[in-house]
């Protein structure tokens, strides 16, 4: 009888996943990174980290620094023949943002070197924009963009579920 | 001799919106008038009219995206005072903590990201992007690093009992929508803990500032005035309490119910802003402007109840030799002991058990009336006034919000350090930078005291008495 060789272990520890939907609810499309993000956490329950928020914020510095995986889902503004695209973030390696000196306007990338250089830590990232087109002052998100966003959903869960 | 000239600030930076400042030159090229303008218009009063009454607090919250849990607080106190609902005890002890969540953050942002790079970096225009957050991300990391720690435990706060981490909405007419769970507090607990020793470093901070340079301080922007806000048994006061003014003083003027304020209070319009200008009442418009917010609370307060921010309340008053510090550099200093206030007050209620009490909320009837609610906001006093039909529909909103209180103070403050900097018509490009510190004291929210939502670059332009600028200044922005 041929020896049988114990399985290899495949169990790692679990990610720590942070998914973060950016957007403003009252501004249409602008707001499906809040529904997406809102169901990503009811699918997952606490296995993952869900917050909203209105735009990238340094104060999230330090919890990036704690975390090994970011999402970001946020509507996606500008020429899209896919229902979603997936950037890679990344740090920009300055504490200057790309734009300027503007402090109402802060980018992932900067964002992700205060993490680095702060507190030590910096998650591999992903930002997932699903396409939008109506950015009206309205509380509901339009159709089009809702169907993208289904799509979106199936692939976030995937995304997400790998990590886990 | 030099043509009358103006100079325009416009926008100011480093402030929440978009405003500008305005300084009329005389013939002589001497300072002769000055004054601060919010430049666009928002309208929340007229287009609340015809909502519903338990729908004023989300609303209202919608106005800032600095102090929104003010307004939502306000808000709801006007609904219950119309009502005439007693919220439960751990709904009134959560809604303190909230109060102190946005404080803790609203402060630390102020203090840190706005304030302080002028200090740390010099108040010349040379290098803009150093004289903003990100010089002090660069030039000084473990400050940096325990200003966005500080901040993130007071939104923490914000989000776990607000239900959101910037618009809350969990205050409603009655009580709070949920009440806390454990695991809360003591998530809460553990950010507040490390958040009083970055506040005692603040207050240090602010400190060291002043004993290395007194004078900066006291001769920056200096006049007598009232002051306003809210005292409970006399002492600093946020969320509940009666209204107190003192005069220059700090002798008592008067003490009112926050629901009589509009026989104490009234505003009237200004041509050059979008912005009414309150004022006290029984002095008329001309005598009875006063400040708010922190140089005001700690003039006006005779105490503070947390240990910690007690002990530097002491300290800061002996500067004042016991009377009201005048200087309006000084609204930094008294901002951060509110800081260790709002953190000791924070460590205090979520060490309290009842806290955690599920009892929050009472049933409530829709009825028609009029209520008045108010708070101490991190820039001031907040009121918000309705009146309601038997549905529940708003028949009239006044809101009087802390930038507006504070408008007059801020014209006096840029003449003030204008008159210090600009003469014969020169206007020596730093001068402008500082004037803009004269502004930023206030902590200025124009978002609540009108509109915004502005780029951020500082324009100058300077102009004859006809309108022909003669100059114009531009820098950064998007």
């Amino acid at each position: 009888m041929a020896e049988v060789k114990p399985p290899t272990p495949t169990h790692k520890a679990p990610s720590r996943v942070l998914v973060l939907g950016v957007g403003n609810p009252l501004r249409a499309d602008d707001g499906i990174g809040l529904l997406l993000v809102d169901r990503i956490a009811e699918r997952f329950g606490p296995r993952v980290k869900a917050l909203t928020l209105f735009a990238p914020d340094p104060t999230l510095s330090e919890e990036l620094a704690e975390t090994d995986f970011l999402v970001v889902i946020d509507a996606y503004y500008g020429p899209l023949t896919s229902a979603y695209t997936v950037l890679e973030l990344k740090p920009t390696g300055s504490l200057v943002p790309e734009g300027g000196f503007v402090s109402h306007i802060f980018d992932w990338g900067t964002i992700l070197t205060v993490a680095r250089e702060l507190f030590g830590g910096c998650p591999e990232a992903v930002l997932v924009g699903v396409r939008a087109g109506c950015f009206d002052i309205r509380e509901s998100v339009s159709p089009s963009c809702m169907k993208d966003a289904e799509e979106a959903y199936e692939y976030l869960v995937g995304l997400i579920s790998e990590r886990l | 001799m030099p043509e009358p000239q103006t100079i325009k600030i416009d926008p100011i930076t480093r402030i929440e919106g978009h405003g500008k400042v305005t300084i009329k030159l005389g013939s002589t090229g001497e300072v002769e008038e000055a004054f601060f303008s919010v430049a666009e218009f928002r309208g929340f009063e007229k287009f609340c009219e015809g909502r519903m009454l338990w729908e004023m607090p989300t609303i209202t919250s919608r106005i800032c995206g600095f102090c929104p849990v003010s307004h939502h607080l306000a808000s709801v106190k006007a609904a219950e005072a119309l009502l005439g609902v007693e919220i439960p005890p751990a709904a009134k002890k959560l809604r303190e903590l909230l109060h102190m969540g946005q404080t803790i953050q609203s402060h630390a942002l102020h203090f840190f990201f706005c304030a302080m790079p002028d200090f740390l970096t010099g108040d010349t225009l040379t290098s803009l992007p150093q004289r903003s957050v990100f010089g002090l991300l660069q030039t000084n990391r473990n400050m940096a690093q325990s200003a966005i720690k500080l901040r993130k435990a007071g939104q923490d706060i914000v989000d776990h009992v607000g239900g959101g981490r910037l618009h809350p909405v969990t205050c409603i007419p009655g009580g709070m929508s949920k009440p806390l769970d454990n695991f809360s507090r003591v998530e809460l607990l553990r950010g507040i803990m490390a958040g009083v020793k970055i506040a005692q470093m603040a207050v240090k901070l602010v400190k060291d500032l002043y004993a290395k340079n007194p004078a900066s301080f006291t001769s920056f922007a200096s006049f007598p005035s009232m002051y306003m806000s809210l005292v409970k048994d006399g002492k600093l006061e946020l969320y509940d309490g009666i209204i107190r003014l003192v005069d220059e003083q700090g002798a008592k003027v008067c003490e009112f119910e926050p629901a009589k304020y509009l026989e104490f209070i009234q505003e009237q319009p200004d041509s050059r802003s979008w912005t009414k200008t309150p004022y006290f009442l029984p002095k008329g418009s001309q005598g009875g402007f006063y400040r708010v917010a922190p140089l005001a609370r700690l003039n006006v307060a005779e105490g503070i109840s947390t240990p910690l921010a007690q002990v530097e309340y002491q300290e800061y008053k002996m500067l004042g030799g016991g009377k009201p510090l005048e200087p309006s550099l000084f609204y930094h200093y008294a901002r951060m002991i509110e800081l260790l206030y709002a953190v000791e007050r924070a460590k205090e209620l979520l060490t309290d058990q009842d806290i955690l009490d599920t009892e929050v909320r009472v049933p409530v009837k829709r009825q028609a009336g009029e209520g008045v609610g108010v708070v101490e906001a991190p820039r001031g006093t907040l009121f918000h006034h309705y009146t309601a039909d038997s549905d529940g529909r708003i028949l009239k909103a006044n809101l009087v919000v802390s930038t507006a209180h504070n408008k007059e103070a801020i014209n006096q403050s840029i003449k003030s350090v204008a008159k210090t900097l600009v003469k014969g018509g020169e206007i020596p490009e730093k001068s402008l930078n500082r004037i803009e510190m004269a502004v930023r004291c206030y902590d200025p929210c124009l978002s609540c005291s009108s509109h915004a939502f502005g780029k951020m670059p500082l324009e100058i332009t300077v102009e004859s008495e006809e309108g022909k600028v003669l100059s114009s200044y531009k820098y950064g922005g998007s």
